[in-house]
């Protein structure tokens, strides 16, 4: 018995120590590189073609094919976490100090800006990157747009008409108290798609933030839940628990297309808010050639490609990479004068605000 | 005679208290205690229930770390040591038979711990067990054993061990009554002629004084009386070890006169010549203490003595009688038909002076 | 006397340097305590009291809104606690005392929460009984809104019941069936027995599992952050303050205010109302229970139990299929991409972390258990008791609460003068990727059960069978080792068993702590649900569960038969 027992310790020792063999080991710790020259990354040995840890946004299925591609293009082990946009700033300024994510990829140009703003992004203009306009890239490099979406009505038409209801097109028409309970939106403290949706209708009200908290508040009576991913009301729409999401069209096409065949989009009639998701190199980073290497990669047309086999129709930002049919037409749409610079500055302020006086709000 | 090979076993108590603290409260279990052992001595505690005689004999395994004094075995300090590294063993009450291996590995246990050879180890544990008269039981575990069995089985993983001292913590109280008297001649035996200092704690006064060369008694942590079986029952050195050992009878009495160990005192309208304790003083009152069995009943029609009740139980017969108020308790050892009081007759009473003691005066604190 | 004191102190400490193992026996558990729980817990707690800290306490006091996530975490609380007794109860009962059919597929249901990941529940009830459900919707055409507060309150009672159930299933069957005969005796009837005798006995094992459901109901973050809706709760504003905001004032306050309720009924039910029980739970029953015979109150029971037992069947059998499943609830087609996802997709990689770092944190915490046990059952030491009780804490305190500790104490290396005493060891740039971190959190997450289980099997094992090996010349360590650990093996299993299946489905203490390098299962299993990827978050399920059983049935195969065991299992505190 006593035998059992210690043969039982060993065995999880031995497990254990197999374990601990084949964890992953990351890069350990090196001197910073900040201000080290670029040439010094490059002297590695080429058999060692590095590894990248990405910080990634959009949805998960397009990070896994994309890191997977890097890989099996550069040899360079990727790595991904996915994170919402708003949990993503929360987690570089965590580990500001000691980054343990190479590059940003994906989620609203918000975001970026925040980080350029606290200093946890660095510049990196890729030759890549004259490609893109100006209007989609940080004019000084911080990061630069790979694709364009825009934001709108994500519908379940059959528990619309069990309401009675028309697919909305104005932003009043969320404010239908028919539609209680029947819409979900995400939390704007993790989610950059929320954010969005609230910058939008603040620009709207000419950018008083007071008017827009007003709708916020009206608003507030009708939505079922605050989700943490600012995708993640569609599959609710999708599944006919609530009426309306939220959320970026791309992300409505995509769920449409995987299944959730009862799901329309729309957009309001007043305007609509738009996100340039972005890329940008961690500042601090210790895999810096291989994060520049990722950026030059993915500002490349059949990389940009890659997003439509994974369903996500968002717009790309390089002119040789091919438009998917499903995408947005952003010229048929109303579009606001999106000042991601303003927003960027406000955000804090409001997210704080709308989580102390909208979301835990008791609806009325 | 003697075949252990181990030295003596003489052990010295030295001053030994324990207090134990339970939250602010301090309780002395053990009170200044103070005692020489010889080697090959067979010392029994004896006391009622919590007066510390397990405690003391803790200390000497060294479960317990005395509070103050010292513990010397063979002129070393022991008190220090760890209980593991001492040369004793211990016979518990629970046996404490390890349950998960069988009767050989049990009594193997410790020799395996000498580092002693697989062959030697055999021997000593199939010696031991034939001693034990459990020959052919090394297979079977613990729990297919009979009380008396795992009892033998317990004393032989002690005695396997040729330790200094064997302790004993009322190793007995769980057998049943026939068991526990072979047992206990077993014991007695074993230790004769093995000639192991041996400390027995019991709180059963016949189990002490069968087994016992010297007995202490002990009461509220210290010790009462030390002393032959013979000297703790018939010459108790206080009211508590008299009522402990058998049973008494206690009558006030005034010490009329003294000469050297026997005093005269007045008894049952009588005066006797008893021996008394050296603390007894002329003139003083004293207690007389007479054992039930050193009385004598007469019938006697005028006596103001009568028979309050007659319990008859076979090889003796034992009556309450009622002396004036007082309630005395008397034993026939030797009854027949005719010799046999009934309830309610008046007798006369008398008992053996040379069998009984004079005590000093106390206050009265006997247990019930 | 003072002097006498002293000397007595410095006896003790001689006695314990003299006896090597009890020294780094001691040392272990005292180092593991300090670096596992107090640490962390003083750094959170000095985060909270800063100056810049004590302005959020106003803002949270005076804001009504605030005031009322306190009180909807105290209602939950209060709710969950009175339902999952209730549960408890009646499944307890039909157990022992009604003479029913299929009590072992009831029992089993019963124990099955024990083993899943915490989503499993939630997410299932979503489906079957949200507003486009397949029950609800698809079969009796009305569409309940599931999210909020009955929604949250059913799921977290299925999910909690069973400590309730083992809690009470165990003292119900260590009551002294002559007990009843007395009382019957005596003239009472049935249900006076079960009035004046079975509850008045009960009465400290239903209190003490109505509080230790109250502390596990408001420390749960899962099912608040899937299932809430409008009804929010300390937990998930904790979660939202540092996953969102990275505010670590607002994070660290919010959890000293979620620690008052739950470290106050903690210690109300540990040191006052398990003391009150009048029942010892490992006493032999001395006779055969009477059974009930009333056909009403039998099948009525019966019913019940049944109803719910078929209730956890169908939740857990829609994990099952949903799994395989193309998007359960619109497209029913047979796939298996979900478990490729799970078992050879980039999905992988969580769950090979999560179950190696859970069998590397299992005979840690296996054998810490039961050292614990040993030092605070058998050795006599100062301070005894507040190991015990700083043991405790690992499971007493809300799980984001010790992750936020975790964060704030092992992010950065702890430093005095520049010297390094202690790397980072949570984070991706930590030593191990952050697996330290991790597999500690584990361990101090899982320790507790092993150190009630082994408490309670010590309890009962003669102690001077150890002395007798101690004075056949063993000393403490060859005692533990060849005597004691033999002894409390089926406790010493348990322990094991609950610390790998606690490790596994833990979320609320790690989802700080996941790293690039170490991802974690229920971490990403949140993802799969928050996104609406159901199929992946069922595979993940699924396959958690087999995990879990598996490692059971390989300590079973190892450690010992079922024996005792089985009925230890899942003996929590």
């Amino acid at each position: 018995m006593i035998r059992r027992i210690w043969l039982l310790v060993t065995c999880f020792t031995l497990v254990a120590v197999l374990a601990a063999c084949a964890a992953p080991v990351p890069p350990t710790a090196a001197p910073n590189t900040e201000g080290q020259p670029a040439e010094a990354a490059t002297q590695a040995p080429a058999a060692d073609p590095g590894r990248l840890t990405v910080l990634c946004t959009p949805q998960e299925d397009w990070c896994v094919a994309l890191t997977q591609a890097f890989q099996a293009e550069t040899g360079i082990q990727t790595n991904y976490v996915r994170l919402s946009s708003g949990e993503s700033v929360a987690r570089l300024r965590a580990g500001k100090d000691n980054p343990e994510f190479d590059v940003w990829f994906g989620g609203p140009m918000d975001g970026y800006e925040v980080a350029k703003t606290e200093g946890l992004i660095e510049p990196y203009v890729s030759p890549n990157a004259a490609a893109v306009k100006d209007t989609l890239k940080d004019k000084d490099g911080y990061w630069t747009g790979v694709y364009v979406g825009a934001f709108g009505f994500c519908s379940n038409k059959e528990v619309l008409s069990s309401l009675g209801l028309d697919v909305p097109d104005s932003w009043d028409d969320l404010l239908d108290p028919k539609l209680k309970g029947q819409i979900a939106m995400a939390h704007p403290a993790t989610s950059g798609t929320a954010f969005t949706a609230l910058w939008t209708i603040a620009t709207l009200q000419g950018g008083d933030i007071d008017k827009a908290f007003e709708y916020y508040k009206k608003l507030n009576n009708n939505i079922l839940q605050y989700t943490k991913t600012g995708s993640a009301p569609g599959p609710m729409a999708g599944r006919g628990e609530i009426a309306i999401a939220l959320i970026f069209s791309h992300d409505c096409v995509k769920f449409q297309k995987e299944g959730m065949t009862s799901l329309v989009t729309s957009f309001p009639a007043e305007g609509t808010g738009y996100e340039i998701g972005g890329v940008g190199i961690v500042k601090g980073t210790q895999n810096l050639e291989a994060s520049k290497k990722w950026i030059d990669w993915v500002l490349t047309g059949k990389v940009q490609e890659i997003a439509a086999t994974v369903n996500s129709f968002q717009l790309p930002t390089v002119p040789d990479a091919a438009v998917p049919p499903e995408a947005v037409k952003l010229d048929t749409l109303n579009l606001v004068d999106y000042d991601f610079i303003a927003s960027a500055a406000a955000k804090k302020g409001i997210t704080e605000r709308f989580d102390a006086e909208i979301a835990p709000a008791p609806k009325e | 005679m003697k075949t252990n090979t181990t030295s003596l076993g003489n052990l010295s108590l030295h001053s030994i208290s324990k207090v134990f603290e339970q939250g602010s409260n301090k309780v002395r279990a053990v009170d200044n205690v103070s005692l020489d052992i010889q080697g090959g001595e067979f010392i029994t505690f004896l006391g009622p229930s919590g007066c510390g005689k397990t405690t003391t004999l803790r200390l000497i395994a060294g479960f317990e770390l005395p509070s103050s004094g010292n513990l010397i075995l063979d002129d070393k300090d022991i008190a220090d040591s760890p209980p593991n590294q001492r040369p004793m063993a211990m016979v518990f009450q629970s046996y404490a038979l390890f349950p998960h291996l069988n009767v050989f590995e049990n009594v193997a246990y410790g020799l395996h711990l000498k580092k002693m050879s697989g062959d030697e180890i055999r021997e000593a544990v199939e010696m031991v067990l034939h001693m034990m008269n459990l020959t052919g039981l090394g297979k079977r575990s613990p729990s297919q054993l009979s009380g008396g069995q795992q009892q033998r089985v317990a004393l032989a993983r002690a005695m396997v061990m040729k330790p200094k001292v064997l302790l004993f913590d009322e190793p007995l109280s769980n057998l049943d009554a026939k068991l526990r008297i072979q047992m206990r001649v077993e014991i007695r035996r074993l230790q004769q002629r093995l000639g192991i200092t041996s400390i027995y704690v019991t709180h059963d006064q016949v189990e002490a004084m069968s087994l016992s060369d010297r007995i202490v008694v002990m009461n509220k942590g210290r010790i009462e009386q030390v002393g032959t079986p013979v000297e703790i029952f018939l010459r108790p050195a206080s009211l508590f070890v008299a009522d402990f050992i058998g049973r008494a009878n206690f009558i006030e009495v005034t010490v009329l006169e003294r000469k050297e160990d026997v005093c005269r005192v007045k008894a049952f309208a009588d005066d006797y010549w008893v021996p008394c304790s050296p603390l007894v003083q002329m003139g003083k009152q004293a207690y007389l203490m007479i054992r039930p069995e050193m009385m004598n009943l007469q019938p006697e029609a005028n006596s103001s003595a009568q028979i309050r009740t007659t319990i008859y139980l076979g090889s003796s017969v034992e009556y309450e009688v009622d002396y004036n108020g007082d309630n005395l308790m008397v034993v026939d050892t030797h009854p027949h038909f005719e010799t046999i009081l009934e309830e309610g007759s008046p007798v006369a009473v008398s008992f053996d002076p040379i069998a009984s003691y004079v005590l000093p005066y106390e206050e009265r604190q006997i247990p019930a | 006397m003072v002097s006498g004191s002293i000397n007595r102190r410095l006896n003790e400490f001689r006695r314990i340097g003299a006896d090597w193992t009890l020294v780094s026996g001691l040392l272990l558990v005292v180092v593991f305590l300090g670096v596992g729980i107090v640490y962390p817990l003083f750094k959170m707690l000095g985060v909270s009291f800063t100056a810049e800290a004590l302005s959020y306490y106003v803002r949270y006091f005076s804001s009504p809104v605030y005031l009322g996530i306190l009180w909807n975490t105290v209602k939950l609380g209060l709710t969950v606690g009175l339902l999952g007794t209730v549960l408890g109860f009646l499944f307890a009962y039909v157990q022992v005392r009604v003479d029913v059919p299929f009590k072992r597929f009831m029992h089993l249901m019963a124990l099955m929460p024990i083993i899943s990941p915490p989503f499993a529940v939630a997410t299932s009830a979503i489906v079957l009984f949200g507003r486009g459900g397949l029950i609800t919707y698809k079969l009796l055409g009305f569409r309940y809104n599931i999210y909020g507060f009955t929604g949250l309150t059913a799921v977290l009672t299925l999910s909690l019941f069973t400590v309730a159930y083992m809690n009470l299933q165990g003292m119900l069957r260590a009551l002294d069936p002559s007990l009843d005969e007395a009382a019957t005796n005596l003239g009472a009837s049935k249900w006076d027995v079960f009035r004046t005798v079975t509850i008045p006995m009960l009465i400290p094992g239903i209190a003490s599992s109505f509080l230790l459901l109250f502390v596990e109901a408001i420390a749960d973050l899962a099912n608040p952050l899937v299932l809430g809706g409008d009804f929010t709760v300390l937990a998930s504003r904790v979660y939202i303050a540092i996953s969102g905001e990275y505010d670590i004032f607002a994070g660290s306050v919010l959890s000293v205010i979620l620690l008052v309720p739950s470290l106050t009924v903690f210690i109300v039910q540990r040191y006052w109302v398990s003391r009150k029980s009048v029942i010892s739970v490992t006493g032999k029953p001395s006779g055969k229970p009477t059974l009930i015979t009333n056909p009403f109150i039998r099948w009525g029971l019966f019913g019940l139990a049944m109803f719910f037992s078929l209730l956890i069947l169908l939740i857990y059998g829609t994990v099952l299929v949903g799994a395989f499943t193309e998007l359960f609830g619109i497209n029913y087609a047979l796939t298996l991409r979900h478990f490729q996802f799970v078992l050879f997709g980039l999905g992988s990689q969580a769950m090979l972390d999560t179950s190696k770092m859970s069998l590397i944190a299992t005979p840690i915490a296996g054998v810490l258990g039961m050292l614990i046990a040993w030092l605070v059952v058998r050795k006599n030491f100062s301070g005894r008791g507040l190991i015990d009780f700083i043991s405790m804490l690992g499971i007493a305190l809300p799980g984001t609460v010790l992750g936020i500790g975790y964060l704030l104490a092992f992010n950065r290396p702890l430093k005095i003068d520049n010297t390094i005493l202690l790397p980072a060891l949570a984070g991706g740039n930590a030593i191990a990727g952050g697996t330290i971190a991790l597999i500690l959190a584990y361990v101090v997450r899982s320790v507790p059960a092993g150190v009630r289980a082994g408490v309670a099997s010590l309890q009962q094992i003669d102690p001077s069978i150890e002395e007798a090996s101690i004075s056949l010349g063993a000393d403490s360590a060859t005692t533990f080792r060849k005597i004691t650990l033999p002894l409390i093996r089926p406790a010493f299993l348990t322990g094991l068993v609950y610390s790998f299946a606690r490790s596994m489905t833990s979320l609320s203490a790690v989802i700080f702590l996941s790293t690039p390098y170490a991802k974690i299962m229920t971490a990403q299993i949140l993802n799969e649900v928050d996104a609406g990827r159901f199929g992946n978050a069922f595979a993940y399920c699924d396959i958690l569960i087999l995990l879990v059983l598996l490692v059971i049935g390989f300590l079973y195969l190892v450690v010992g038969t079922t024996t005792g065991v089985e009925r230890d299992f899942g003996v929590s505190l």
